[in-house]
């Protein structure tokens, strides 16, 4: 659930929050969320309602593979695993990131007295 | 048998897609349920009355329909239309092929498209039955056969008022016979001239003019020269 400290993500940063949550193994749905949730600190929360398509849309690009196995609470789900070329796309996503926050950094720590006009 | 077949074409043409957007529903609405079945136990496990959790889970989770929706267009949107697609060009294929056959038969037995772009004389010339023979012999003065004789016939006719001509050439074998065949037509007025020459005697040249029946047996007497 959402704290009051946790922030919305940022647009196009979902796709590669779950590639990466799925490093380790396959997950379903629910355990996603729960996984960046807590991995974050609370920092970041996933909406359940913008998940599935996320889901849904990076397993028809084929970065992505599911398949229906059983929870830890004995229930049907969906399980989603990282494909080869999910691992490449994230490899990806996470350098233009790094370049991004980088990028970002440097203007935010600008130290504008020694700023040459 | 024919049920079969027409049920496996309707299954066909609704399409792949169709099934496939059937059993992508059912799943996303499995999946959802499981995610909120989850939820719930959470709240539960913090305290909530299940009515609560359950409640709660449901909210957070907000649209059902909706996320099935945007879920089921990002799964499969787009391949219907690329289905019917395919659809239409199969059959734009089969039809075209199926023209092809069809109209490409028709244009090949067609021969009067052959003899349509002729001239009239040539066309109606080309019709006749020209299947005539001509047989003879070939002896000296004193009734021997000529071996090795050369035979020149020139046949001429006027169909649809024109002119035309044809040659043919033969030799005689050891009893001074000859025959060729398909030299003449039997339904159509002709004329034929026909020239004989062997080693050490004379030309003789015979002219037949309007004949309308076949020929005779043609005896030619060469004079030693």
């Amino acid at each position: 659930m959402a704290t009051r400290d946790s922030v919305p993500l940022l647009q196009g940063t979902l796709d590669m929050l779950i590639l990466k949550s799925l490093i380790p193994g396959a997950r379903h749905g629910y355990d996603i969320t729960r996984w960046i949730q807590s991995t974050s600190q609370d920092v970041l929360t996933v909406e359940d309602g913008s998940l599935y398509p996320a889901l849904h849309r990076l397993q028809r690009k084929g970065w992505i593979s599911s398949e229906w196995g059983l929870s830890d609470s004995n229930r049907q789900a969906k399980f989603y695993s990282l494909t080869r070329t999910g691992r490449t796309q994230l490899a990806r996503e996470v350098n233009s990131w790094q370049t991004l926050v980088r990028g970002i950094g440097l203007i935010l720590n600008a130290n504008f007295g020694e700023a040459s006009p | 048998m024919i049920n079969e077949w027409v049920r496996s074409l309707i299954d066909y043409v609704r399409g792949p897609v169709t099934r496939a957007i059937e059993e992508f529903d059912d799943g996303i609405e499995r999946e959802i349920a499981f995610h909120v079945s989850e939820r719930t136990d959470e709240y539960v496990a913090r305290g909530h009355s299940p009515d609560e959790a359950q409640r709660l889970a449901t909210k957070q989770f907000g649209s059902r329909a909706r996320i099935a929706m945007e879920c089921r267009a990002k799964a499969v949107g787009g391949l219907i239309i690329w289905h019917r697609l395919h659809l239409c060009l199969t059959t734009a294929l089969i039809v075209g092929i199926g023209g092809l056959l069809f109209f490409g038969r028709r244009w090949v037995n067609d021969t009067s498209r052959f003899t349509s772009s002729l001239p009239p004389g040539i066309a109606s010339m080309l019709d006749n039955d020209w299947t005539g023979s001509i047989t003879g012999q070939i002896l000296d003065n004193e009734g021997n056969p000529l071996e090795g004789a050369q035979v020149l016939i020139t046949v001429k006719t006027w169909p649809d008022h024109t002119y035309f001509q044809r040659s043919y050439s033969a030799a005689s074998d050891r009893q001074g016979r000859f025959t060729i065949h398909r030299v003449y037509p039997l339904n159509e007025m002709y004329e034929v001239q026909l020239a004989t020459l062997a080693i050490q005697h004379e030309l003789k040249s015979t002219y037949l003019s309007e004949q309308l029946a076949p020929l005779e047996f043609q005896t030619i007497v060469l004079p030693v020269a």
